[in-house]
């Protein structure tokens, strides 16, 4: 049944392998996925531990839906003390390795200690073993998964991987799957990386059964209609996620040259309708119908025949906006690369626009980087502090450090121009006009973060009635909300409710695009209830939904307060306050956000959230969540 | 994998104006058209042949950085 996959413990110093089933009153307590990884996080590390030494762990897990009959149950997630922050290491993926994982007969992997050589692990039908790793160790992603195909002799392997950025302990590397499917934030890619972990490849054919199975499979069918009917789900089965440029860089919300303008002016070339001149089709997840892939060939230029897949709105960013660029070929041999070194895209987009900006400042000089011309526009030199960064090599060496550790060896003021949050850069988004958004990013717990709290459909200008539909419930909120994007009034419940809804469908194993983000008549509280039931048999209310994220939430918190993160870390850096948007439709030009107002919706977050004016959760509200007594090492 | 499902309905063809949210229904097959109450003129694009979007902006037309 879908409640008897187990969790293993793996220690790659002595090599030991525990494997336990995962009691029913856990499940109740953290579903699984992101929201039983955040408890084992907690509880099997030590505060002030490194996050690259042996002591830390890298926590693999599939969510408690994965591999039924609910739709796009295909993610994976990643977890562990992020070496870019210090504090919680968060990433989740798509793709087939978290069903065959399941199917495997797991659901969460705790690894820790680091191998004495390039390992990777094998997970077939309930058995684990460690594999050496030397013939794959240097291998990009797609020749990793390849080649572990063919020494385990079976096409149908599925593969969790890190690139040669993982093995460099590149601090923004990533973990992949298939050829684009990454974990992409925070860089866990390093943790394995750091233990001399290639891989966990996993193989099975353990049934998961369903607890309710017709009721499931026509459940399911509503749900399909149900996320495929809205226009954006029609959109994204069209371009991807790449639809998100046309409306963002219209408005005004895309940083551009790092911080300099919030929209890339006739940004053209790289609109989503141009990927069709180089697709050749598409690629979706495990369970999914929506798609949202291309997969395209590569026309100009010394990568012209190469096959690669995306990209994502983030390239978009990354080697466009950011850095000053208008050329779709630049963007679309940038994702092969990054995908292909295991790098997060949206990290080394930031980290090169930070670069560029010191360069055109004076601060970085044609003798810092070699002779590489670090100008707006230059596509050639996008591409090539790729791969200096993913080798390591001269400037690159530094930019691999992530923000705060390449500021500190740069000097010369270079802090000032970076745009991040407790050290992980921002998306490609200006968060300047929308006081919502800019909340998220600021409190989001893996750091700058568009993915745990991002209240999008704010933007939209929805009707009263919906935002009371969705945001009211399931608790019962009857404070203040607005639906002018550029309000600070009723912003920290959304951004909240935002939190608790991302967690609940990470512990699903469900994609974020079937949940209310980019629609706000996608899935929630209700839904996910329902699935649970179908297919588990376990029974939640949608507030006792709500209660596990919230519950596992903060955990998260708790992680980062015994690293040492404060109320002072839940902020911006001073540009979003002192520097005023510059182009962009009428209702977003002239805006900066204001700090008394930003400090009243940062208070208004932590009442939300039953914490005190710092942060901190009180000791009533730990006793009502359960977690007053953890580290409690139950699992 | 093709795609037949398309807008029905009053979504059927619409846009939203980006800088005033008003829904209007573009010309079927146009790649311009202007928002009715606010005169901002769009790009617009088809992904199936009932469902529109806008593209962007008609740059020679709109507002230029300050």
């Amino acid at each position: 049944m879908a409640l008897n996959r187990k969790i293993a413990y793996i220690d790659l110093t002595t090599g030991q392998i525990e494997t336990k089933p995962i009691p029913i009153e856990i499940r109740r307590k953290w579903i699984g996925g992101r929201g039983l990884d955040a408890y084992l996080l907690y509880n099997h590390t030590k505060g002030g531990i490194e996050p690259l030494e042996p002591d830390n762990v890298a926590i693999i897990s599939a969510g408690l839906l994965v591999g039924t009959l609910a739709s796009a149950s295909a993610r994976t997630h990643v977890m562990g003390k992020s070496p870019l922050t210090g504090g919680v290491g968060s990433a989740n993926m798509g793709g087939f390795f978290a069903p065959e994982l399941r199917w495997a007969g797991f659901d969460h992997l705790v690894i820790k200690g680091k191998a004495k050589a390039p390992v990777y692990i094998w997970i077939n039908n309930g058995e684990i073993q460690i594999h050496d790793a030397k013939n794959v160790w240097g291998a990009g992603i797609y020749d990793t998964q390849d080649i572990i195909r063919k020494e385990l002799r079976d096409e149908e392997v599925q593969c969790l991987c890190i690139g040669p950025g993982g093995e460099r302990l590149v601090r923004f590397a990533n973990v992949m799957t298939g050829h684009k499917n990454s974990g992409g934030r925070s860089g866990m890619g390093a943790i394995l990386g750091s233990k001399n972990l290639k891989a966990v490849a996993a193989r099975g054919t353990m049934d998961i059964e369903i607890a309710h199975p017709e009721e499931a499979l026509e459940y399911n069918r509503e749900i399909i209609d149900q996320v495929i009917s809205t226009k954006v789900s029609q959109i994204m089965q069209r371009w991807g996620t790449m639809f998100i440029y046309g409306v963002t860089n219209t408005t005004g919300l895309v940083r551009t040259r790092n911080f300099q303008l919030n929209q890339l002016v006739g940004g053209e070339d790289i609109e989503c309708e141009n990927i069709d001149k180089v697709s050749i089709g598409y690629d979706g997840c495990f369970g999914c119908q929506v798609h949202c892939r291309h997969r395209y060939i590569i026309k100009e230029g010394p990568y012209a025949g190469t096959y690669s897949q995306g990209p994502e709105y983030t390239s978009q960013g990354a080697f466009g906006a950011e850095v000053g660029c208008n050329n779709m070929n630049t963007i679309l041999v940038a994702n092969h690369l990054v995908n292909d070194y295991g790098l997060d895209t949206l990290e080394i987009g930031s980290m090169m626009a930070w670069a560029f900006e010191l360069y055109e400042k004076g601060i970085l000089t044609e003798k810092d980087t070699d002779g590489l011309k670090l100008t707006w526009g230059n596509d050639e030199a996008v591409i090539e502090l790729v791969h200096r960064i993913a080798r390591r090599e001269g400037i690159g060496d530094i930019l691999a450090e992530g923000p705060l550790r390449a500021a500190e060896r740069i000097g010369k003021g270079s802090e000032k121009y970076l745009i991040h949050v407790k050290g992980m850069s921002n998306l490609h988004s200006d968060e300047r006009p929308t006081p919502s958004l800019a909340l998220g990013i600021a409190t989001g717990t893996r750091g700058s973060d568009h993915l745990r709290s991002r209240p999008a459909i704010d933007l939209y200008n929805l009707p009263m009635e919906v935002l009371d539909r969705v945001y009211r419930q399931p608790d019962g909120y009857d404070g203040p909300l607005t639906n002018d994007y550029t309000k600070y009034e009723g912003k920290p419940r959304i951004v909240f409710w935002q939190e608790m809804n991302y967690m609940a469908v990470d512990c699903t194993g469900i994609c974020k695009y079937h949940t209310v983000f980019l629609s706000p008549n996608h899935l929630t509280f209700p839904e996910f209830a329902k699935l649970i039931y179908l297919n588990t048999g376990l029974e939640f209310t949608p507030l006792e939904i709500w209660n596990v994220a919230n519950r596992a939430y903060t955990m998260e918190r708790l992680f980062n307060i015994r690293e040492g993160f404060t109320r002072d870390d839940d902020w911006l850096v001073d540009r979003y306050f002192d520097e005023k948007t510059r182009a962009g439709l009428p209702a977003v030009r002239g805006k900066s956000l204001d700090r008394k107002k930003f400090k009243g919706m940062l208070d208004e977050y932590y009442r939300l959230h039953e914490w005190d004016e710092n942060g901190v959760p009180t000791p009533e509200f730990l006793k009502k969540m359960g977690i007053d007594k953890d580290p409690s090492r139950k699992l | 994998m093709k795609i037949d499902k398309v807008m029905t309905g009053k979504r059927d063809g619409e846009v939203r104006c980006l800088a005033c949210f008003a829904r209007f229904w573009p010309k079927r097959g146009a790649d311009r058209a202007a928002c009715p109450k606010c005169g901002m003129e769009w790009r617009i694009s088809w992904p199936f042949p009932r469902t529109a979007k806008v593209k962007g902006p008609v740059w020679e037309k709109y507002p230029k950085p300050d």
